[in-house]
């Protein structure tokens, strides 16, 4: 179910001009501090899936701020262990099945992803001293014809529109350290060419899915969508930051009434509604 | 608080998969059904089911250091997290 249509080859076109306009050296693209700044913090407030939560009212602003910084490196380990998985996929497939000049793109979106990884990692081992582990693991399962090409993009996609969605507000967050608020934009702007490109490819592999699924076939693929955002936005409420207020409460406990409040309910529903916006749109969500 | 009693470990796993599948009314897992076979453990669900084992078994677990066997069975996960415990 390659896709290959005309509309495809014109945006993948234009996405390798802007690229190629965009194209930076992560190693120099920065201004890194020595040392972690004291007088802001790494992740807007909001966005802690903490926030809303009664202990935030007992922290000092010591705690608060390594709350802050552990979210931040959580935001960024994420990240990198998507990209690892995101990297894999996109080399297998260059110069395979899609038309040249994807495969072009392709590169471009590569190179990308590779770049980021160097800047995450970075900021994660200088201010925070560690990346966290990831937690995926894949059992093997038979899949129906063209399901893992489609589930590949459509679950990049995902990943990313959930990222765009931290990347955009950090990234204009006056509160936030000057380096992670770059880093975000970076990322923006970035992503946003990925997410574009995305969306119109997997728009196209839905289209042409017709002719492989049935209406059955859709539905669990569907619901496995459902099931990829839910998991990937519940990582986002890692117990392993909370380890780093040294509180009575145990951090398994706290992350399961972290997925509970309604701050985090309302911040999920935020952070995942572009993806079920364009999922919905391209006919994958029949509803909410 | 890590628990170590088996036959308590293999309790709390069942409910834990009973909950993670709301969807099917009668879940009968024995000690020795796959419950990757069966479709009771996904991928998907892989991250909550590992942060569950670290909270009851006061473990870090690292996913690049476990083979999905690890999770096959409930005598499995036992043996894997919970045995040295005891």
């Amino acid at each position: 179910m390659a896709p290959s249509s005309e509309r495809l080859q014109r945006a993948s076109t234009r996405l390798i001009a802007r690229s190629i306009r965009a194209y930076s050296n992560p190693h120099s693209l920065f201004d890194w501090p020595s040392s972690a700044p004291l007088n802001a913090l790494a992740m807007s407030e909001a966005l802690l899936p903490l926030s809303g939560h009664k202990i935030m009212a007992t922290l000092s602003d010591e705690q608060r701020w390594r709350l802050a910084l552990f979210e931040a490196v959580n935001f960024f380990s994420l990240n990198i262990a998507g990209e690892r998985e995101l990297m894999c996929g996109l080399a297998a497939r260059l110069y395979t099945t899609l038309p040249v000049n994807v495969s072009r793109y392709l590169q471009h979106f590569l190179h990308e992803e590779n770049a980021h990884t160097v800047v995450f990692a970075r900021f994660c081992l200088d201010y925070g001293g560690r990346i966290y582990p990831d937690r995926q693991l894949r059992f093997p399962r038979v899949l129906r014809p063209g399901e893992e090409e489609f589930l590949f993009f459509a679950r990049v996609l995902i990943f990313e529109e959930i990222a765009h969605f931290y990347n955009k507000r950090v990234a204009g967050d006056d509160g936030v350290w000057r380096i992670a608020r770059d880093i975000h934009r970076y990322h923006a702007e970035d992503e946003s060419r990925h997410i574009a490109f995305g969306r119109l490819l997997v728009g196209e592999m839905w289209e042409r899915s017709m002719e492989l699924w049935t209406a059955d076939d859709q539905k669990c693929i569907a619901g496995y969508l459902k099931r990829y955002i839910a998991a990937t936005v519940s990582s986002y409420v890692n117990p392993t930051v909370y380890e780093s207020l040294r509180g009575d409460e145990a951090p398994s406990v706290l992350r399961d009434e972290v997925l509970a409040s309604s701050h985090w309910t309302a911040l999920a529903a935020e952070s995942t509604r572009s993806a079920y916006v364009w999922l919905k749109k391209i006919g994958v969500f029949s509803e909410r | 608080m890590p628990a170590a009693d088996r036959q308590y470990v293999l309790q709390r796993l069942r409910t834990w998969l009973v909950r993670a599948n709301p969807e099917i009314a009668d879940i009968a897992v024995d000690s020795r059904t796959d419950i990757i076979e069966a479709r009771l453990l996904e991928s998907l669900q892989v991250v909550e089911f590992i942060l569950f084992l670290e909270a009851e078994s006061g473990r870090t677990i690292l996913s690049e250091s476990l083979d999905p066997n690890d999770l096959r069975t409930l005598d499995s996960i036992y043996s894997r997290f919970f045995a040295e415990l005891a």
